[in-house]
């Protein structure tokens, strides 16, 4: 491969001499002169990298110190990959943009600028044969993605070249570099309302699958007020007297309907956990309560240790 | 002394000799005044496609490409050398599409050129034998390939 006229880099197959270490010699100004610098493969030469000075014809010969067992002469155009383009320069004018970077110092090249914007999934490819290419139909208030890359004129260098490497993606959006921002660009009336109402609906599942605890507050008016949060003291002062807050009109909506539930943390309890205990009228249900203070509301009893709350 | 018959011999040989470099000398044009530019347009619109077909999937670079040429004019000198003089082992190139087309670019970029007059009563006899495309003629042709290449990189635009 001929690397942008600046580095030569020819390779062979060692497995393919019977491994052998091949020696390698080109021509350079009229005289023969060795590799001096070898690439290595599996501790045989496997190539060789060497200065290109221009576009010329390089001979060269593959031995095995006595023998020679290749020899050719090439043109080392024929295997010219360019260097990619850089620094690509922008310039808006209405519905089309020029795109400019530097030429290389070689004729008959191809430079190749593809785009697209943030909803296409295939790229625009425009080509010129300078590195000043004009696209239009482009909506400058998009945000697109450019990159560049350095073609051969297959008239003018054969048909086993190779293309560079792509420059960088650059994003652009009214005629301004853009950088992350761009994939959150909003252009238009029809994606703002998409996004909105995509933010309420993922706002809905959240409280329907994640509902807030309720501020205790509301259900028992003056706990915290009057009795600075101690529920046994509300619970004398407020006994026989149930006061249900509203809860929140959303919350409405997602809240499962459920009974009362009553957990008990101790060990000691042997009342049953769960739902089903206040429906079911079993054996469970019918065993005497063990210490701690009794609770009555809304036509229940409920007996209360230290341990246990009561959620409504 | 040499005698009068071999001193007359050698007068005569000598003076086709001169004569012949001169003629040599005329008939070797100088490529310097051509208009490259329009001769590389018209490579890459219609001469180029015609060697491509010769080559007929045969890549230039699967022969040993060893002639280089300097510049515009030494390159366009090497092709009217061996797309229209006949070497060993292949003498039909000048008939050949690409050959003709040549022929007319040149004629009409660079002033004073002849052109080359292809034999038609030759022509006419070899048309009988079919036109056999040897590995010989295939090489010439990548040389012509490469050379035309060269042409079109170099040549100003």
């Amino acid at each position: 491969i001929n690397f942008n006229f600046e580095t030569v880099r020819v390779t062979w197959s060692p497995s393919q001499y019977s491994g052998t270490n091949l020696t390698f010699v080109y021509n350079s100004d009229e005289a023969s002169r060795p590799c001096c610098n070898y690439i290595v493969h599996e501790s045989h030469t496997a190539g060789c990298l060497l200065e290109a000075r221009k576009d010329e014809i390089l001979c060269f010969s593959l031995g095995n110190g006595t023998d020679i067992l290749f020899r050719k002469c090439e043109w080392i155009s024929a295997y010219l990959k360019p260097s990619s383009p850089e620094d690509l320069s922008f310039r808006w004018h209405e519905d089309a943009v020029t795109v400019t970077c530097s030429d290389l110092p070689y004729k008959r090249l191809l430079y190749e600028i593809q785009y697209k914007s943030v909803f296409d999934t295939e790229w625009q490819s425009k080509e010129g044969e300078t590195c000043n290419v004009t696209m239009q139909g482009l909506d400058s208030e998009k945000c697109y993605f450019f990159r560049a890359r350095v073609k051969t004129l297959e008239s003018s260098y054969g048909s086993d070249t190779y293309p560079s490497d792509w420059s960088k993606v650059t994003h652009q959006q009214r005629g301004e570099l853009r950088g992350e921002a761009c994939y959150t660009a909003v252009h238009g009336p029809s994606f703002s309302l998409k996004v909105r109402a995509l933010l309420v609906s993922l706002s809905r599942l959240h409280k329907c699958l994640m509902p807030s605890v309720p501020d205790p507050k509301l259900t028992f008016p003056g706990l915290f007020e009057l009795h600075r949060g101690n529920f046994q003291e509300w619970i004398k002062d407020t006994q026989n007297v149930s006061h249900v807050a509203k809860t929140e009109a959303t919350e409405q909506e997602c809240v499962p309907e459920e009974t009362l539930v009553v957990q008990l943390q101790k060990a000691e309890a042997e009342m049953p956990i769960g739902e089903e205990a206040s429906r079911d009228a079993s054996p469970v249900a019918c065993q005497p309560p063990q210490g701690g203070e009794v609770v009555s509301l809304g036509g229940f009893t409920f007996v209360m240790t230290d341990n246990s709350y009561m959620l409504l | 002394i040499l005698p009068d018959a071999l001193l007359f011999v050698l007068s005569v040989f000598f003076r086709k000799i001169f004569i012949l470099q001169l003629v040599g000398l005329v008939l070797t044009y100088n490529f310097t005044d051509c208009d490259f530019e329009k001769i590389r347009k018209k490579y890459q619109e219609v001469i180029y496609q015609a060697l491509n077909k010769y080559m007929n999937g045969v890549k230039s670079t699967e022969f040993n490409n060893y002639i280089y040429c300097e510049d515009p004019p030494d390159c366009l000198a090497k092709i009217d050398l061996i797309t229209f003089y006949p070497t060993h082992g292949c003498t039909t190139l000048a008939k050949e599409i690409f050959a003709i087309r040549t022929n007319a670019t040149l004629t009409l970029q660079c002033p004073g050129y002849s052109g080359t007059q292809i034999n038609n009563t030759q022509a006419k006899k070899k048309r009988k034998k079919r036109q056999v495309t040897t590995n010989k003629c295939r090489k010439q042709v990548s040389h012509l390939m490469e050379l035309w290449r060269r042409f079109s990189r170099i040549s100003k635009q």
